[in-house]
């Protein structure tokens, strides 16, 4: 009966301690799990955030490469510098690299995964055109040019028998000249609107008589994905290093 | 009996870890990405020059009807040529819309330019 009794309380103990024990390493595997996933979450938003200002800031108008929203310079994105990847958000945490159509042109830290945020931009690269319009042979010919630029080279040379008195440019009198225009003549022209120039001649111009030099920019479409990867998180000290 | 009462204590944990597992890392409202692809679209679009008339290549299209009929089409091209191929779009004006029907179920990404003379709006999704 007394050994009964204690080997009843016995028993008793054994499963409290056995009951105890599971529930503490279920609580301990319950709270790595929640840590783990809270941890992710906040990882990912991070680097998504830093992602997105960092592209933003490379569109930007103000930014290291862009000449105006969402037009990016030539010259300049091919001098992307690691400097400039640390002016918009790349640190010892957070690994940057900037690609354009797939080519990495700067990279700060190397980001191997991360998350990675793409834009559309054009590059914008500056070249000089000249064009000899086309002109039929009569006297006061018209040209419109499909440009927008501020400012053209025009020159001017008129066969023998032809004088050009005036140029207009709408109802602008852009050059003139009563005993005769000849030569390189610039100017100033109206961004905003296409060029139309009519010419006053005392006789016939043909074509390659004039021709219009001017400073363009072709643009091109390209994808600029940035990838940012947090290093700071991975390693799990939460702080990241200094 | 502690036994069955460690049993009930773990289930209960357990159904919060899985309730935590599943339920908590929700995805974002909106995908920043799809954001940012229509507010560049509607950024470029903005600065470039028109193709006839108006300031913009979007103010183009809002200037009447009748510019609308003959610059959409040429907008279309052009909103095709910059979006990545595995995007759709819709670009909405006054005076109509351009692009595609958005289903209802799409998760899409907004962005608005003010014009002289109203506002369009560009919305990017993945088919």
């Amino acid at each position: 009966m007394r050994r009964d009794r204690r080997d009843r309380g016995l028993s008793t103990l054994l499963s409290v301690v056995t009951a105890i024990t599971v529930v503490t390493i279920t609580l301990a595997g319950t709270m790595v799990l929640v840590e783990d996933a809270f941890r992710e979450t906040a990882r990912g938003d991070a680097e998504r955030a830093v992602a997105v200002q960092a592209s933003d800031r490379l569109v930007a108008a103000d930014g290291p490469i862009a000449a105006e929203p969402n037009v990016l310079d030539a010259a300049e994105l091919a001098n992307l510098s690691a400097a400039d990847l640390r002016a918009v958000g790349a640190s010892e945490r957070f690994a940057i690299a900037v690609r354009v159509d797939d080519r990495t042109v700067a990279s700060v830290g190397d980001p191997d995964g991360g998350t990675t945020v793409r834009r559309i931009a054009l590059v914008a690269t500056p070249e000089r055109v000249e064009r000899t319009p086309a002109l039929d042979g009569s006297a006061d010919p018209r040209v419109t040019l499909p440009v927008r630029t501020d400012a053209v080279a025009m020159t001017v040379e008129p066969p023998p028998g032809t004088t050009v008195t005036a140029v207009r440019s709408g109802d602008r009198m852009v050059l003139r000249n009563a005993s005769g225009l000849s030569g390189e003549f610039r100017i100033d022209t109206s961004p905003f609107r296409t060029l139309e120039l009519a010419f006053e001649t005392t006789g016939p111009l043909g074509s390659g008589d004039v021709t219009v030099g001017y400073e363009a920019t072709r643009t091109e479409r390209v994808t600029l994905a940035v990838t940012v990867e947090d290093r700071g998180r991975r390693e799990g000290s939460g702080g990241g290093s200094a | 009996m502690p036994l069955i009462e460690a049993g009930v204590g773990v289930i209960l944990l357990l159904s919060l870890a899985g309730l935590l597992a599943l339920g908590s890392p929700a995805p974002a409202p909106t995908d920043p990405q799809l954001d940012a692809y229509a507010s560049d679209v509607a950024t470029v679009l903005a600065e470039e020059p028109p193709r006839h008339g108006g300031t913009t290549r979007v103010d183009e299209v809002t200037r009447s009807p009748e510019a609308f009929d003959r610059e959409g089409p040429a907008l279309e091209r052009r909103v095709d040529a910059l979006l990545p191929d595995n995007l759709l779009y819709r670009i909405e004006t006054p005076h109509g819309a351009l692009g595609f029907d958005r289903p209802a179920a799409a998760e899409a990404g907004a962005a608005r330019v003010t014009t002289q003379h109203s506002v369009v709006r560009v919305e990017v999704w993945y088919p």
